[in-house]
């Protein structure tokens, strides 16, 4: 019994990480129908940014916002000089300029800060535990989903009252007709970068936290699962990313827990080999809004 | 439009209108400009410079793996590095010497089949190709029923996957470790050879109805689907016949550099051959024009890098990380302001009939825009692929009863 609920706990961790990742990259699509490969980047910023700020003695309670802020800046930033030349492209054009971007930024992290991990030097607090009831449980993962509901619950709330959040799912409807009820283009666009690269800082903290070190090919991982939850819930569809990111984590964690120890190496072959299966029956995702299922042009 | 002048330009009307002998001339020009450069270097280069040519030619195979599926369908792939993966350690594992294999240190528990297998050249390409045809053909199900960017995420994780299984499966593949020992078969002539082929069987596919389909698909999905094109079906032939090719490239791959890690065949080398099909262009002449000028500028990177790099503050003795850069901002620079790639989506020989087509009628006095009405080629035609689709399903079914309703059909279809 306490070893489900450990790996209850493990899956909404891992799961809200997930969920951040691929809402991030859902709300990009939805409104420009850009696959963005450089959402993992985003990630890394966030870690390099936290470890220059801590080798400059900056108080984590400072350190948290501005690694978020600088991820978000990246993003508006990636925004402006990469994807607005690209606007308006086939979908395979933008995906390719997005994989070229996530390459040009991944490298000069290389050139600049090199190959080898920096360590983050996170608070102490990052590693407690405590337990109730005979399950010990990391005060992290309890951070995790924590932030990640109260977090979605306002980026919902956002999206359903606020004049811009509206704007925006308008506008994921149909660009030019938003366009022609008078929302600014370039500032919508925008805005959609700067909260997915808002997301993808939050979410850089708790992934890294764990392993506490960043490298030029840190944002890889993190890009991938977003990607994939994205995909299983269906590109476009925002609480499908959210559904996705848990469902991607439920996967990783039960076959974590089933299979026998000789099969644990070939753990992300069967989670990607379920996926392919899921997008075998269900090849626009779990939750097909009606317009992913029109491909953009 | 009978042939009726005789002489070269009656000769090139007649072959412009027959698909098989417009692949044959195409994929024989695209050849022989390649069989120059080849013979060229092995003359006059240095060993280095042959070298290059030679792993030029391998990823040539490869690239026209990529571009049999990507040129033709538009949808990005990242899992055919994965069937490059598949066709060398085939080729790794039935021609390694049995008695290497059966050393503590290599594979000595695999099947004994795979351990006595000690094959030569001709086998290996073939098993090569047939695994990852075998793999491509299962995974194709999935892949072609998804559009968009799906479609695209889950051939990265069909990369993943044969990753992480030749990177762990120890018995067969020595999992994470290096295997060396391959003999070496790769010759330049060898990959000459192999590359030629590649070329006429990917021209003969695009020129083909299944790749004059798939290609309509790609300039339209719903107006060539409205003209009774299967989608799928014409994405899953290019989809195997690719992942052949792919496997073919890993073959040579395998017995040239004679050792393997699972790491080799990863993102590094897939955004490679992408960055190749991207800056040559779609075609296959496209490919090899990619690969080359790839070729030339990583070439040119890598030797300027060695000799270190003095940029006013910025002093590096060596850039690890540039080359990556330079073709990062490459493919950024094409699919901002040349999306269609170096040769846009034209053929060698397309281009040389739109040039001699364009100077005749400079040399008659025509104004150029008169061109494309009057020559028995409307390039200029955006719709072309689309056109030609509806016109020869017309063709094929206008003896039938059911004629004129396949000729609205057809308009419609080029209407849209």
């Amino acid at each position: 019994m306490t070893e489900v609920a450990q790996y209850v706990i493990n899956w909404l961790a891992l799961g809200s990480i997930y969920a951040l990742l691929a809402l991030g990259i859902a709300i990009v699509f939805s409104l420009l129908g850009l696959i963005n490969f450089a959402h993992g980047e985003l990630v890394t910023v966030g870690g390099y940014t936290m470890v220059v700020l801590a080798i400059w003695d900056v108080p984590w309670a400072l350190i948290i916002p501005l690694s978020i802020a600088a991820a978000a800046v990246a993003a508006v930033l990636m925004e402006r000089v990469a994807y607005r030349p690209l606007r308006g492209a086939h979908v395979a054009t933008t995906l390719l300029g997005s994989l070229a971007l996530s390459v040009v930024i991944q490298n000069l992290f290389l050139m600049f800060a090199g190959a080898r991990p920096e360590a983050i030097p996170f608070p102490s607090w990052t590693q407690d535990t405590f337990e109730v009831a005979g399950i010990v449980i990391r005060t992290l993962d309890v951070l995790t989903f924590a932030t990640t509901v109260v977090l979605l619950s306002a980026v919902l709330l956002f999206l359903r009252r606020s004049a811009r959040g509206i704007a925006l799912r308008a506008a994921a409807e149909n660009f030019d007709v938003t366009r022609l009820m008078g929302v600014r283009a370039n500032a919508l666009i925008r805005g959609a970068f700067a909260l997915s690269g808002l997301l993808a800082g939050v979410a850089a903290f708790f992934f890294l936290a764990t392993a506490a070190l960043v490298s030029p090919t840190t944002g890889f991982v993190p890009l991938l699962k977003g990607f994939i939850a994205a995909v299983i819930g269906g590109l476009g569809s925002l609480s499908g990313a959210v559904l996705g990111g848990f469902v991607l984590a439920g996967l990783e964690v039960s076959f974590q827990a089933t299979l026998p120890e000789g099969a644990s190496p070939f753990i992300d072959a069967f989670v990607f080999g379920i996926v392919i299966i899921v997008l075998f029956i269900r090849p626009h995702g779990l939750r097909a809004e009606r317009s992913a299922l029109v491909e953009r042009a | 439009m009978a042939a009726r002048a005789f002489g070269i330009r009656g000769v090139w009307a007649y072959a412009q209108e027959r698909w098989y002998l417009r692949a044959l001339i195409g994929a024989a020009l695209v050849s022989a400009v390649l069989a120059v450069v080849i013979v060229w270097v092995e003359w006059g280069g240095t060993p280095t410079d042959k070298r290059v040519a030679l792993t030029f030619l391998i990823n040539l195979v490869a690239v026209i793996g990529f571009q049999v599926f990507m040129g033709n369908s538009g949808v990005p792939t990242f899992g055919h590095v994965g069937f490059i993966a598949l066709g060398a350690y085939t080729a790794a594992v039935l021609t390694t010497p049995t008695e290497r294999k059966t050393a503590p240190s290599l594979i000595p528990d695999a099947p004994s089949f795979l351990l006595n297998a000690e094959f030569g050249f001709i086998p290996s390409l073939l098993f090569g190709v047939l695994i990852a045809v075998l793999v491509a053909a299962v995974a194709g199900l999935v892949i072609v029923r998804l559009r968009g960017g799906s479609a695209a995420i889950a051939t990265l994780a069909l990369l993943l996957i044969i990753r992480t299984v030749i990177g762990n499966w120890e018995e067969i593949t020595r999992g994470p470790k290096t295997w060396s020992g391959i003999p070496e078969f790769t010759t330049v002539w060898v990959a000459l050879l192999v590359a030629v082929g590649a070329i006429f069987i990917a021209r003969f596919f695009r020129e083909s109805g299944v790749g004059l389909r798939l290609r309509a698909t790609r300039t339209d999905e719903l107006a060539s689907s409205a003209v009774g094109v299967d989608i799928s079906r014409a994405r899953y032939a290019s989809w195997v016949l690719s992942a052949g090719i792919a496997g073919a490239a890993g073959v040579l791959w395998a017995h040239y550099f004679l050792s393997l890690a699972p790491q080799d065949f990863f993102f590094t080398l897939t955004f490679l051959y992408i960055v190749m099909v991207i800056i040559g262009g779609p075609s296959v002449s496209g490919a090899v024009a990619g690969a080359g000028a790839i070729t030339l500028v990583t070439e040119f990177v890598r030797r300027s890098e060695t000799g270190g790099i003095h940029l006013g503050p910025l002093d590096f003795d060596q850039v690890f990380g540039l080359t990556p850069v330079v073709l990062g901002l490459l493919v950024l620079l094409t699919v901002i302001k040349r999306p269609e790639g170096i040769l846009g989506r034209w053929e060698l020989d397309e281009l040389l009939s739109k040039a001699t087509a364009r100077f005749r009628a400079r040399r008659s006095g025509q104004a150029p825009g008169t061109v494309a009405a009057v020559d028995t080629q409307s390039f200029t035609d955006k719709d072309e692929e689309l056109g030609a689709v509806g016109t020869r399903q017309q063709e094929r079914t206008s003896s039938s009863p059911r004629r004129g309703k396949d000729k609205r059909s057809h308009e419609g279809g080029k209407n849209e």
